[in-house]
């Protein structure tokens, strides 16, 4: 009656048997666990590639043109302005050490050996605080761990043989005034200090702004926009901020041109259909010559260093058949390589390149000239025209009223 | 009437000609012979019979195994054991990639048939060159789950409007980054190439070696048989991760074996690589094409010399000693049976040496390094 009450000694006893027992009763899933997790381990363990990282500890710190640098904490960079009457005095022959090629009798400038070697007691010391001065601009690297770098550096070179001084002044002090409204930095080098980079080419000092684009980039390593104003442009608005305005992907994207040809008016290579604004890192615009390389923004990445390198290339600055020189030569890379070319944008002229007009311009629709609120001016051709102070003139005076 | 189930038009027609007088007899169908197999006459006493005891063949061997059960499971994890080790470790990672879909981390691009088709007539010979090296990379992709692709280097007409004869290097490495999106690394081999130690994997040999392997050109004591400029402006050695490594002969830069990382930079080399107003300027001078391209742009453009790491050469690219005959007491270049240099690259063989020979001649050395005592199954 009472049998199937349990038992106290039907219990099974506790302790390691209990598990065992367990384990044999499981036998069959346990098994098939295992072999699962051993077929697991076998096909989906991760191969052990991590790959390596290089020991760059004896490896030489990246230098500029020259090889001993300078930190500065100044966000505006430019040469001293009022050494420009003396320099053109002295003339660039006695700036750098110089040779002659044996073919056309052509300067070649050396940039290597110090300028002091030559005469040095001979010369009077305002001269020789002027060559010294001439020389340190190029030394100036921004010291980034100290100071937070600007977002956007505006880079210009100046030419003390082509301007005098009170106009040079204003350059210098138009990109200073938006530089210091909107916190960019500037830098600003006279076209003579590269000489000695372009003076074997057989093309001329147009060039100049790609090696000091580069020059910009490698004193502003944390910027990240870099915009090239040449001489003859005028920033017209002080209050425009190009980050809010420009190169933000929202404001980027309705101002590409997509599926345009590169060089006008009927080129056949055109501009990518589904360029994404966030891969954009070379934004350019165009006249009706082809690309304006006047005014162009470049980022400060593997992509803007590697165009900017690989366009300043000796075998495109000796190169024949570039007749607008780097403007060509940047057409050339865009219809070329597509990779570039993929990362370019173009944008409208009155973005960032407006063109001066002679004649009063009433036109509503143009897309082209100057109009109230463009951000910079272009004084296209004022050489030609010899107007070039004038013209700046004009747009300083309703800036400084 | 029979209904006709004809499959054949044979049939068809044959049913067609036959006149419908005859049509009543019954045609001799396979069918209706089936049926009449199908229809068995089982007497009712059959079911009542004892059955008798079924015995298949298999019962005995089955009742044999169950009283063996355990030396045969052992002696089963033993074979299996054997048959992990001799089984390459390669073969697990490339059937886990089938598996999951997923693109090798490095894959070996073989460059075939080189000018073939277009020159001359492939000799026996050659084809048998081409043979060995394809199986000594298969081999050796498998064996370590890389992945291999092999390229015709056939001179293709396309090129020869816009002067670009056998640049195809930088068209197949473009092409092969496509064909592979998510590959890591990418590694060239010529067609005259032999990997005698093929047990070595890229990462114990290359990879996880680098800080001892690699050098730059930046200081006077390292290799540098171009008199390449040490000290560029702009070139960021320490902050630029390596990218491409490559070898230098006794004349300069070898790219009959390199290494490339797919990445943006690549991308952008392989993009320019090849220019036309470049190539315009230099094809005279250029003789070995695309080598002697890229050297100009690693003499030029800081953006590209900075990522570049250099291998010895006997690393991944060791010469016969045809090869460099100038050089020829010079040991760096030259391969080495006592040092088990990994890659022999019989460099410039079609040129007046004999590839042939030297390919059976590298097998053999292969086959004796490699040869196994008998007792050793893996």
């Amino acid at each position: 009656m009472h049998l199937a009450f349990p038992q106290k000694n039907f219990k099974p006893k506790a302790g390691g048997i209990s598990i065992f027992a367990k384990l044999q009763r499981n036998k069959k899933f346990i098994s098939i666990i295992i072999f699962l997790f051993t077929l697991y381990y076998l096909l989906f363990r991760e191969s052990s590639s991590a790959f390596f990282n290089l020991d760059s500890r004896k490896l030489p710190e990246a230098h500029g043109l020259y090889n001993d640098e300078t930190l500065t904490t100044r966000t505006l960079i430019f040469p001293p302005v009022e050494h420009a009457p003396l320099l053109k005095q002295l003339g660039v022959s006695l700036l750098f050490p110089v040779a002659h090629n044996g073919i056309d009798k052509k300067a070649i400038y050396d940039q290597a050996p110090a300028l002091e070697e030559t005469a040095k007691d001979t010369l009077e010391d305002q001269t020789r605080n002027v060559r010294e001065a001439f020389k340190n601009t190029g030394k100036l690297v921004f010291d980034h761990k100290n100071r937070k770098s600007p977002e956007v550096v505006i880079v210009t070179d100046i030419d003390f043989e082509k301007y005098e001084l009170n106009h040079l002044t204003k350059i210098v002090q138009n990109r200073v005034d938006y530089a210091q409204a909107r916190h960019y930095g500037i830098y600003v080098r006279w076209t003579q200090e590269f000489f000695p980079s372009v003076s074997e080419d057989k093309n001329d000092n147009s060039w100049v702004r790609l090696l000091i684009l580069r020059a910009a980039m490698h004193a502003f390593p944390e910027s990240k926009y870099f915009w090239y104003l040449n001489q003859d442009g005028v920033i017209v608005n002080y209050d425009a901020d190009i980050i809010q305005t420009l190169l933000t992907p929202e404001k980027l994207n309705p101002l590409l041109l997509k599926d345009r040809p590169v060089v006008p008016p009927s080129g056949a290579i055109h501009t990518y259909k589904n360029t994404k604004p966030e891969n954009v890192k070379f934004l350019i615009t165009q006249d009706e010559r082809g690309l304006n390389t006047n005014s162009f923004i470049m980022v400060n990445d593997l992509y803007g260093r590697a165009l900017l390198e690989f366009w300043s290339d000796k075998l495109y600055r000796n190169y024949n058949n570039f007749p607008l020189k780097e403007a060509s030569a940047l057409m050339h890379i865009l219809q070329w390589h597509p990779v570039i070319l993929s990362r370019t944008g173009l944008i409208p002229a009155r973005t960032i390149a407006s063109s001066h007009s002679v004649v009063e311009n009433t036109d509503e629709n143009n897309d082209i000239f100057y109009k109230k609120g463009d951000l910079a001016v272009i004084l296209k051709d004022c050489q030609i025209r010899k107007s070039c102070e004038t013209e700046f003139d004009t747009y300083w005076s309703k800036l400084h009223k | 009437m029979v209904i006709f189930h004809s499959e054949t038009r044979e049939y068809k027609q044959l049913f067609d000609s036959i006149p419908s007088s005859q049509l009543n007899s019954r045609p001799p169908t396979s069918r209706t012979m089936d049926h009449e197999k199908d229809i068995q006459i089982i007497p009712p006493y059959a079911a009542l019979q004892p059955r008798k005891k079924q015995r298949s063949p298999f019962a005995s061997v089955k009742m044999m195994l169950s009283s063996f059960k355990k030396t045969l499971m052992l002696l089963t994890c033993v074979l299996m054991f054997f048959v992990y080790l001799k089984f390459p470790t390669g073969r697990f990672k490339q059937l886990q990639q089938r598996i999951l879909n997923k693109d090798p981390e490095i894959v070996i691009i073989l460059a075939a048939n080189e000018g073939g088709g277009v020159l001359k007539w492939k000799g026996a010979q050659e084809w048998s060159v081409e043979r060995s090296s394809i199986n000594n990379k298969k081999y050796y992709a498998n064996k370590h789950g890389y992945g291999l692709t092999i390229k015709d280097m056939t001179i293709k007409r396309r090129y020869s409007h816009e002067w670009r004869e056998s640049w195809e290097k930088v068209d197949i490495l473009k092409q092969t980054m496509r064909q592979f999106p998510n590959t890591k690394w990418f590694w060239w081999l010529d067609l005259h190439t032999y990997i005698i130690e093929p047990q070595l994997s890229l990462e114990e040999h290359i990879f996880n070696n680098l800080n001892n392997l690699t050098y730059r050109i930046t200081n006077e004591k390292d290799f540098n048989p171009l008199n390449l400029d040490l000290n560029i402006p702009y070139a960021d050695y320490k902050n630029s991760p390596v990218e491409m490594l490559i070898t230098q002969d006794c004349g300069g830069f070898n790219l009959g074996s390199f290494l490339i990382k797919k990445s943006p930079w690549s991308e952008l080399l392989l993009d320019i690589w090849w220019d036309p107003a470049f190539y315009e300027q230099m094809h005279m001078i250029w003789e070995h094409k695309e080598q002697d391209a890229f050297e100009t742009l690693y003499r030029t453009q800081p953006w590209i010399r900075e990522r570049i790491g250099f291998l010895p050469l006997k690393s991944i690219n060791a010469f016969p000693p045809g090869a460099c005959s100038d050089k020829a007491d010079d040991p760096q270049f030259f391969y080495n049976e006592n040092d088990r240099d990994f890659v022999v690259n019989m460099a410039g063989c079609e040129w007046g040496r004999d590839c042939w020979a030297e390919m059976e001649y590298y097998k053999s050395v292969d086959r004796r390094l490699h040869k196994k005592p008998w007792y050793k199954f893996w």
